[in-house]
């Protein structure tokens, strides 16, 4: 399909929002299935861009670009996928932890995760464990990532997971968590279920959890 | 005799009179327009009481140029500070630099597992015997963060350790609000009282706005509680271009400047003449990994810059500069460190917090201290510049006889300056003949830095500290402690 290529393409080109969401249009109104514009254009396009930022062909800001537009079009189409698919967005709960304000990495998690398909609920910085709870109580998430920066502040990991097994809801979900305050080793040590180190690593990680179920 | 006139002292700039003041004026102006968020309660109080306007819902100030202006009038443009002793030992101002150790690291690299790993006390307590010893490291800082005690204490016990095994003064911080008051109990007990410890500090904070423009609750409340006790504030504005600053280098000194002189403001409106310090840890956001190169050249360009900044406001400079981003000891770490230490040096930065940092600002490593205290040796040679020396600089050559096949080894002259006017590194940087260095065992730097670490280990002996003054220290700290649940502190 000629409209399924240029979609493609205009992902890949870092086309702004306007164009790919007319081009989106442009496809449902032909009679182009939704799912169709997922499957066979957008993530085929997000995939490519995601090699080439690993190539290092492609930065950040201009890797962000692309998941920017995907956005914008996974809202128009997120009512219209049909709903027997399976289509159903994965859901990542994302903050940072309580007493920590860092968050760029965060923000970059944030939409690498959205450009890979993903919903992403973030609840900000200084986020407390019942926070965490809260939310993944109401948005019943696939996944929670937790990112923090400081020493001090790696200590609320274990906090936010015995909130949750408290809260009877740990085993609903998978944990990652991120940032310069921890590691692989800390990450296991305390019951999460995967470290990412990099914005790239996180989003490798969340597609892996994924896979798994 | 020395001509005064011919002594140059060697400076890089990179920005002209006409440049910073512009980057001043649009600081100035994103401080009346855009306003800084300020969460601490005190300092939005500070500020509305000072004549800025204040958005209380949402946690704003907006500060007028006339209150920019005024603050700037107080700072004190020369501080000095004090050693264990209460010998003066650093003037920061003008163009004086001195370095300290990169600080604040939360990992170590190891030389027995040739690796990084988490660090306990023993390795601050290492690292703090090292820096004693080390000539060219003129302060500590409390560079590592134990993890074998309640990370509420962190930011004291480094301060305890640095006062236990070395006269040198400190530059520190604190992870938590109650933190405060036990760093001024530790160094109270070191000076006496309050009013002795005002005249003669010797310990410097930090206190660092989180980009862009915005103080935190604990932030804010350190650089508050730092002006009232007149303990030295580091401002730490740290621009990340592209990501949480304007992604030009001008843009991002900019954001620097803005929340560089908001600092100012609350530090003088908290105790008005209270000393405090423009500094910074900016970087140029690396596009391609996401990460924060401290070795970028770009960054080292900001650093020295916001320095100039803060030079024509009159203030004491500092700067983050002279660490690299390798993750091991190797050429990266060696290229990056010496380039920075250099360009920092040549800034005229005061303050030049560096040494023994690797792997971006997170781990310190000794051998790589030791290989940075001779990197240091030569900034600060190099600083020191060309000295007239003598009625004629040539005297020898107008001394009959000596270069008449002779040579200049045997002569006076030679005798009288041969230590001053050179700096003799080693063993780091190996100076003798490939003979002697094969004779030697062919080693690497890397190699002599390790012996060198363990050769001043066990044999520096720092200066003891008065018995009841340690005794004193200790409770301080165990008291701490055990407000944390730990009843005996992890000490050898």
């Amino acid at each position: 399909m000629e409209l399924l290529q240029s979609i493609k393409e205009s992902i890949i080109a870092m086309d702004d929002q306007e164009k790919v969401m007319d081009l989106v249009k442009k496809a449902l109104e032909g009679g182009i299935l939704p799912e169709e514009i997922l499957y066979d254009a957008l993530t085929p396009g997000m995939d490519i861009v995601g090699q080439e930022y690993e190539a290092g062909i492609k930065f950040i800001p201009e890797m962000l670009m692309s998941a920017e537009a995907l956005r914008s079009v996974m809202e128009l189409l997120e009512p219209i996928l049909a709903k027997s698919e399976g289509s159903k967005a994965r859901k990542v709960v994302m903050g940072t932890v309580e007493g920590d304000i860092h968050d760029i990495g965060k923000q970059i998690v944030c939409m690498m995760l959205e450009g890979a398909g993903f919903e992403v609920h973030d609840l900000g910085v200084d986020v407390p464990a019942t926070k965490f709870v809260e939310a993944t109580k109401r948005e019943k998430p696939d996944i929670i990532g937790m990112s923090a920066f400081l020493t001090t502040t790696g200590l609320r990991y274990p906090e936010v997971i015995e909130a949750l097994q408290e809260a009877g809801i740990r085993e609903k979900v998978k944990i990652m968590i991120g940032g310069a305050a921890a590691n692989q080793k800390y990450a296991e040590a305390i019951g999460a279920d995967g470290y990412g180190g990099s914005a790239g690593a996180a989003v490798k990680l969340a597609k892996s959890f994924m896979a798994r179920q | 005799m020395a001509n005064e006139s011919n002594l140059k002292r060697p400076l890089v700039t990179l920005l002209s009179t006409e440049f910073i003041e512009r980057i001043i004026e649009e600081a100035k102006d994103v401080l009346e327009k855009i306003g800084v968020w300020v969460e601490n309660k005190e300092g939005l109080e500070l500020l509305g009481n000072g004549g800025a306007q204040i958005d209380r819902g949402k946690e704003k100030a907006f500060i007028p140029r006339r209150l920019v202006e005024e603050s700037l009038k107080s700072v004190p443009s020369s501080i000095t500070l004090y050693d264990r002793n209460g010998n003066p030992h650093m003037n920061l101002e003008g163009n004086n630099s001195y370095f300290n150790p990169g600080t604040a690291a939360t990992k170590v690299w190891d030389s027995d597992l040739n690796d990084i790993r988490e660090p306990f006390t023993q390795d601050q307590i290492n690292y703090v015997k090292l820096v004693d010893a080390l000539d060219n490291i003129d302060q500590l800082s409390a560079a590592i963060v134990p993890t074998d005690v309640p990370k509420e204490i962190g930011g004291q016990y480094r301060l305890f350790l640095c006062l236990r095994y070395s006269t040198k003064s400190v530059f520190g911080g604190t992870f938590h609000k109650d933190g405060f008051q036990v760093i001024k109990d530790l160094l109270i007990t070191i000076r006496g009282s309050e009013k002795a410890l005002r005249e003669k500090p010797l310990f410097i904070t930090g206190a660092c706005p989180s980009p862009p423009l915005k103080w935190s609750d604990l932030t804010g409340h350190d650089l508050i509680m730092a002006a009232k006790n007149w303990i030295p504030p580091v401002l730490i504005s740290m621009p990340l271009t592209g990501s949480t600053a304007p992604i030009t280098l001008g843009g991002s000194l900019v954001q620097h400047t803005a929340e560089s002189l908001s600092g100012v403001v609350i530090s003088q409106l908290a105790s008005q003449g209270s000393p405090i310090i423009w500094g910074g840890s900016p970087t140029a956001f690396d596009m391609r990994y996401g990460t924060t190169p401290i070795g970028a050249i770009e960054t080292m360009m900001i650093d020295v810059a916001y320095s100039e900044i803060g030079k024509y406001l009159g203030i004491p400079t500092e700067a983050f500069i002279g660490i690299s981003d390798a993750k091991y000891p190797d050429y990266q770490a060696g290229m990056e460190t010496g380039i920075g230490a250099i360009i920092g040096a040549l800034g005229g930065i005061n303050l030049i917090t560096g040494a023994g940092m690797m792997n971006f600002e997170t781990t310190q490593c000794l051998e790589k201290l030791v290989i940075d205290n001779e990197i240091c040796g030569m900034a600060r040679r190099l600083v020191k510049g060309i000295t007239p020396r003598g009625e004629r600089l040539a005297e020898d050559l107008f001394t009959a006889g000596l270069y008449e096949g002779k040579h200049f080894l045997l002569s006076p002259i030679t005798m009288k300056w041969l230590r001053e006017e050179f700096f003799y590194p080693g063993p780091v940087i190996s100076r003798e003949d490939e003979q002697a260095w094969r004779q030697k065992g062919a080693t690497t730097s890397l190699e002599r830095a390790k012996a060198e670490v363990k050769r001043i280990l066990a044999t520096h002996k720092p200066e003891p500290l008065d018995k009841d003054i340690d005794k004193e220290l200790l409770r301080v700290m165990t008291r701490d402690a055990e407000k944390y649940g730990m009843s005996k502190l992890p000490l050898p």
